[in-house]
């Protein structure tokens, strides 16, 4: 029997980095094989108006060159067959909570970067085998368990493992050692070191740095003077180095937020009034359930041309209450929105989070007495709601058949993805300003 | 119109009734100065719709001569520019004359200035107030009054109510008010006043009466306030100063006001302001101004602020008496000071009620002064 010691190093860390491949549409495929595996599908929004934009596409689909941001148009132009498929975020959430849970049967040092990606630290796990076997155990059970390909980098550090997991996929299992990084690195541009975007790949190509390898050869008093305390960082990345720790817990949210595509257009106050309420109700919910106050609500309108725009207003006061997160969602809407142009989408986000430990709240004269009841009726029902369910209390308004109603049972999340093709036509303002 | 006026009393009528000049009207003509000549004197009025003043330049004052008319008649002149041009001029006597076309002439030493002038008929007239309720009071003590109370009126308008003062007369006792729902600002004093005169919800804009401050006469003079259905006159010895109420009802506020405390301390003022102003220099820069007292038993006080970038500020003062709880509370320190600094007396008595519920500063001394602070919810 082999001495499973001899396979991590004696100083220093072993870190995985998990990619899944493609992985909306790879869930799909897992979920319905008889209808997706194997064929050239795409995820997208609103695939009935053919206004949508590819989010993600199968391996099939990239073949016949569709790619991730081409209109749903352009993408059929390329691939006729092309299967679209409507995102539902409750699978996709499952899918990666039972990924999640996999990789924690290795280790407890597992850091989720987001639903379809983790780090996982197995320097402590020499009871289950070799890096590479755990790496290989982690891959098939995934595969055989889930039905889902990922890529595995194993590296000393969470740059290295990141770079790894990129090197091959689907399916990619890639051990990159530091000794390798000269090798494997050194001659590729410096956009693909992970952390490194366009922005500062163009500004080091100005000091004429074009690989990786020359950054890591460039005078670090340079990049210091060029990129601040970046400047090192840079440099010791594209030797390879990093010593960011695993965090296990995620950092808390810099923002809350929800939004709903609604059944058909929605015009009437009393519609969109209900949907706010939902919304708000939710957002608050989960506000509490932080232990946070939001300083600033966003509410997000999109009308049937996918026109997206985004309003804000910060409040004098933080807040964690259903009712003022309501009361300035509706005085936004009302203020940007003219009565009677039709709504596809609505959204809330509570932004300028802070934890309410930490939050100082100026009492307010008339109504200091009121919010100390507020606060122990919020926390009565937060109890209950816990307990029973988000249905089992409901204020009469939020009652209705819309999908609004329907964020309570968090099927539709949707926030991270919905916002993320957002991007294009946005139209963002504060009110404060 | 024909006459010669004093540059001296022009400018000092001129600098009364700009405070009623906004650059931004959406009525043409009230961006003008109306002056009507007559044998009395010369009459300025300027106003803004909230505000209208009027100032009167007798044609004599003892044996002082001001105006020296030589046909009666009257003008609407462009303010902005009238009133830099009036500043400019050499001479001290300026002669004014108006041509066609409200064309008006103005002559001082060797300057000749043609001015377009606006056609005084179509001046909007001033508010007739019905003198049926009159109070009088002297000039020192409602500036003292005005002072106060106006610092703390809202600046949003969110609740535009909040923006004035509440000025309420019952049982000869007149009560200003001012609060922004974060602070409270009460002055009273008693009031002789004819047939038991009483008026209730008067709510005047703060601003505006910050306003009327700087025109107060310096030499303490009485005035009288009167009171109509909208609009409020103070009638000085040679302005007038109308201003509108604000519409709305002004929300009850003497129930949300503690009159028993849990702790009562009374400390040295001049002392506490300074300790709150050096630590206020810290907690402003996070905004909140917050600044943390906590009382401890050898009857001394802790004022404390930090900052995670800057420091951390200590003060201890000694109290000069404290009975209750000993209490740790955080509030906005530019509220304490700016309520601080209205007390005027050596000693204030601090009363609380807890460190969620309001802080009520008042002077040692009697006066009828208020102040109320509502504190930061924290939960350490």
């Amino acid at each position: 029997m082999k001495n499973v010691s001899e396979y991590y190093p004696k100083k220093g860390r072993v870190i995985l980095h998990i990619d899944m491949n493609a992985f909306y549409c790879s869930v799909h495929a897992a979920a319905e094989p008889d209808k997706y595996a194997g064929k050239p599908i795409a995820v997208a929004g609103s695939v009935e108006l053919r206004k949508g934009i590819v989010v993600t596409s199968s391996y099939e689909a990239r073949a016949r060159g569709v790619r991730t941001g081409m209109t749903v148009k352009e993408a059929l132009r390329h691939c006729p067959g092309l299967i679209l498929i409507s995102p539902d975020f409750y699978l996709y959430r499952g899918f990666s909570r039972r990924f999640l849970q996999i990789v924690n049967d290795y280790s407890p040092l597992v850091e989720a970067m987001s639903i379809d990606e983790c780090f996982v630290d197995i320097t402590g796990s020499k009871q289950f085998g070799t890096p590479l076997e755990i790496a290989e155990k982690i891959q098939i059970r995934i595969r055989t368990e889930l039905g889902l390909p990922c890529s595995i980098g194993i590296a000393p550090n969470k740059l290295l493992a990141k770079m790894g997991s990129d090197m091959k996929k689907p399916n990619g299992l890639t051990v990159l050692r530091l000794r390798d990084v000269p090798e494997v690195l050194w001659g590729r541009p410096c956009g693909e070191l992970y952390g490194i975007g366009s922005k500062t790949a163009a500004k080091l190509a100005k000091l004429n740095i074009l690989t990786i390898g020359e950054l890591a050869e460039a005078d670090e008093l340079l990049l210091t003077r060029e990129f601040g305390v970046l400047g090192s960082w840079l440099k010791l990345a594209a030797s390879g180095g990093d010593d960011s720790p695993v965090r296990a817990e995620r950092e808390p949210n810099k923002s809350i937020g929800h939004t709903t595509t609604l059944p058909y257009n929605f015009t009437e106050p009393d519609d969109i009034g209900r949907v706010f309420l939902n919304l708000a109700d939710q957002t608050a919910r989960r506000l509490r359930r932080q232990q946070m106050v939001c300083g600033t609500v966003q509410i997000t309108i999109r009308d049937p041309d996918m026109k997206t725009i985004t309003r804000s207003y910060t409040m004098p006061e933080p807040t964690e209450n259903i009712d003022d997160i309501y009361r300035e969602a509706r005085r936004l809407f009302d203020r940007h929105w003219t009565v009677g142009e039709p709504v596809r989408l609505l959204g809330i986000t509570l932004q300028n989070l802070t934890p309410k430990a930490e939050a100082a709240i100026q009492l307010d004269l008339f109504d200091y007495e009121k919010a100390a009841r507020k606060e122990k009726l919020n926390e009565a029902m937060d109890h209950i709601r816990d307990k029973f369910g988000e249905q089992s209390l409901l204020t009469a308004g939020m009652l209705g058949d819309d999908p609004s109603t329907l964020i309570r049972n968090h099927r539709i999340r949707g926030t991270s993805l919905q916002t993320d093709f957002l991007g294009k036509e946005e139209d963002k303002r504060d009110d404060n300003s | 119109m024909k006459f010669s006026v004093s540059k001296d009393k022009l400018n000092e009528s001129i600098q009364q009734v700009s405070k009623a000049i906004s650059s931004r009207t959406t009525i043409p003509i009230l961006s003008g100065i109306k002056i009507d000549a007559s044998p009395r004197g010369l009459t300025l009025t300027a106003s803004d719709t909230d505000i209208s003043i009027q100032s009167f330049i007798p044609a004599e004052e003892g044996d002082r001569q001001n105006v020296r008319l030589a046909q009666a008649g009257s003008v609407v002149l462009p303010a902005k520019f009238f009133i830099e041009m009036v500043r400019k001029l050499p001479s001290d006597f300026i002669e004014m004359e108006r041509g066609t076309n409200f064309h008006t002439t103005i002559r001082a030493g060797a300057s000749d200035i043609q001015m377009v002038g606006l056609d005084p008929d179509e001046y909007p007239l001033l508010p007739q107030i019905e003198d049926n309720k009159v109070i009088s009071m002297a000039s020192d003590l409602l500036r003292a009054m005005i002072r106060q109370t106006s610092f703390a009126v809202s600046t949003s308008e969110t609740t535009p109510i909040l923006t004035g003062v509440c000025w309420n007369l019952s049982n000869n006792n007149l009560k200003l008010i001012g609060c922004d729902r974060h602070r409270l600002a009460t002055r009273e004093t008693s009031m002789e006043t004819q047939s038991e005169q009483q008026f209730h919800n008067i709510v005047i804009s703060g601003k505006t009466l910050n306003e009327l401050s700087k025109i107060l006469p310096d030499h303490n003079q009485l005035i009288d306030i009167v009171v109509s259905e909208n609009q409020v006159l103070f009638r000085m010895e040679n302005v007038l100063f109308y201003s509108r109420i604000l519409d709305g009802a002004y929300p009850e506020t003497s129930k949300l006001i503690p009159k028993e405390f849990n702790t009562e301390v009374v400390v040295p003022v001049k002392a506490l302001i300074e300790a709150i102003d050096r630590a206020y220099l810290l907690s402003r820069e996070d905004k909140t101004n917050i600044v943390k007292m906590v009382m401890n038993p050898d009857k001394t006080m802790e004022i404390s602020s930090s900052s995670t970038e800057l420091g951390r500020v200590t003060e201890t003062l000694d109290m000069n008496e404290h009975t209750g709880e000993l209490l740790k509370i955080s509030f906005n320190s530019k509220y304490m000071l700016d309520a601080l600094k209205v007390i005027d007396c050596d000693r204030a008595r601090i009363g609380f009620t807890g460190s969620m519920s309001p802080i009520i500063i008042q002077p040692e001394d009697g006066t009828k002064i208020l102040q109320l602070i509502l504190p930061y919810r924290t939960t350490n």
